[in-house]
């Protein structure tokens, strides 16, 4: 778990308590398959190179032809790479002490950015699936929140126990913060404003007061 | 047919300039959206290393690469014996 102190954007005394990616296992198994694509060159040279005398004259057009296929596969092999890692190392979920930011970086060109304030947290699930989940201990943490951006899936991160077990600290932090009326304020206008849940986990006391000066929901920036 | 040599170079330049511009807008977005932390300037530092490495050493092993030379296409490899058949109506 990658905790650190400061994000850019932040608003005024916030501070990031989770920084998450998905877990190392997922960059190894990326980094494995490229590792096996940088065999193939060297397994068509067992194959084929040594029965061949191409690589003899340096100044001859198979040589060039080779040598030219070679780098083209050098160049995309280790941009594929880099794209693949900046995939995941940019695939991103930040807990503040107020919001949850949800970034994925889908591909190169494709970004998504969407937040929700924690106060609208109504459910924390996670899960831990699979052999190597259970060996390796990551999981999913879905967040079900009232708003339209819905549902908060962390996938494939590390320790989601603990993970859920913060985001329900926090969540707990700001009901004593704000205090129990302003609390079921909110809840009273997230209920009328939405068809999500109607309970929050951590409180199992229906509030039912009627809705008055809740914040508005935070787009995606 | 025939082909120069040189003609290679020219897939081979235009394969390189659209890697130029996704290298480019990867790096960019790797430090822009990675806050410029550590493991973002390390990974877009051995990407540009290997590059360049990558690139040098294609420059160094096609120095001695006679482009004007012509390149056969559809030729075949093996070059049949020629046979001078003479005919028996022939005097």
């Amino acid at each position: 778990m990658n905790i650190q102190p400061t994000f850019p954007n932040m608003l005024p005394g916030e501070r990031v308590v989770l920084m998450l990616h998905r877990h190392g296992f997922v960059a190894f198994r990326i980094a494995l398959v490229y590792l096996l694509l940088a065999l193939v060159p060297v397994a068509a040279w067992v194959l084929v190179g040594l029965r061949t005398d191409i690589f003899v004259d340096a100044t001859g057009a198979g040589y060039a032809l080779v040598t030219l296929l070679l780098a083209a596969y050098a160049l995309v092999w280790g941009l594929l790479f880099f794209v693949s890692w900046l995939n995941y190392y940019l695939d991103v979920w930040v807990i503040t002490n107020e919001r949850i930011i949800n970034i994925t970086q889908q591909r190169l060109f494709h970004r998504i950015v969407s937040e929700q304030k924690l106060y609208r947290v109504q459910d924390v699930t996670w899960q831990i699936e699979g052999v190597l989940g259970n060996i390796f201990k990551f999981g999913n943490v879905t967040i079900q929140t009232a708003g339209e951006q819905g549902k908060f899936t962390f996938e494939h991160i590390p320790d989601p126990e603990a993970v859920a077990k913060s985001v329900m600290h926090l969540l707990e932090q700001i009901e004593n913060q704000m205090g129990a009326n302003t609390m079921a304020r909110m809840d009273g206008e997230l209920l009328e404003g939405s068809a999500a849940p109607k309970t929050r986990a951590t409180s199992p006391e229906p509030r039912s007061a009627p809705p008055a000066d809740a914040a508005p929901p935070s787009g995606a920036p | 047919m025939t082909l120069s040599l040189w003609l290679l170079l020219v897939p081979f330049g235009l394969m390189l300039v659209v890697w130029l511009v996704l290298s480019i807008v990867a790096i960019v977005k790797m430090l822009r959206f990675g806050y410029v932390s550590r493991p973002a300037i390390i990974s877009s530092l051995f990407f540009v290393v290997f590059s360049v490495a990558v690139l040098v050493g294609t420059a160094v092993s096609l120095r001695d690469v006679d482009w004007s030379a012509s390149l056969a296409i559809g030729a075949p490899s093996v070059e049949l014996p020629s046979v001078n058949i003479r005919s028996p109506f022939t005097p």
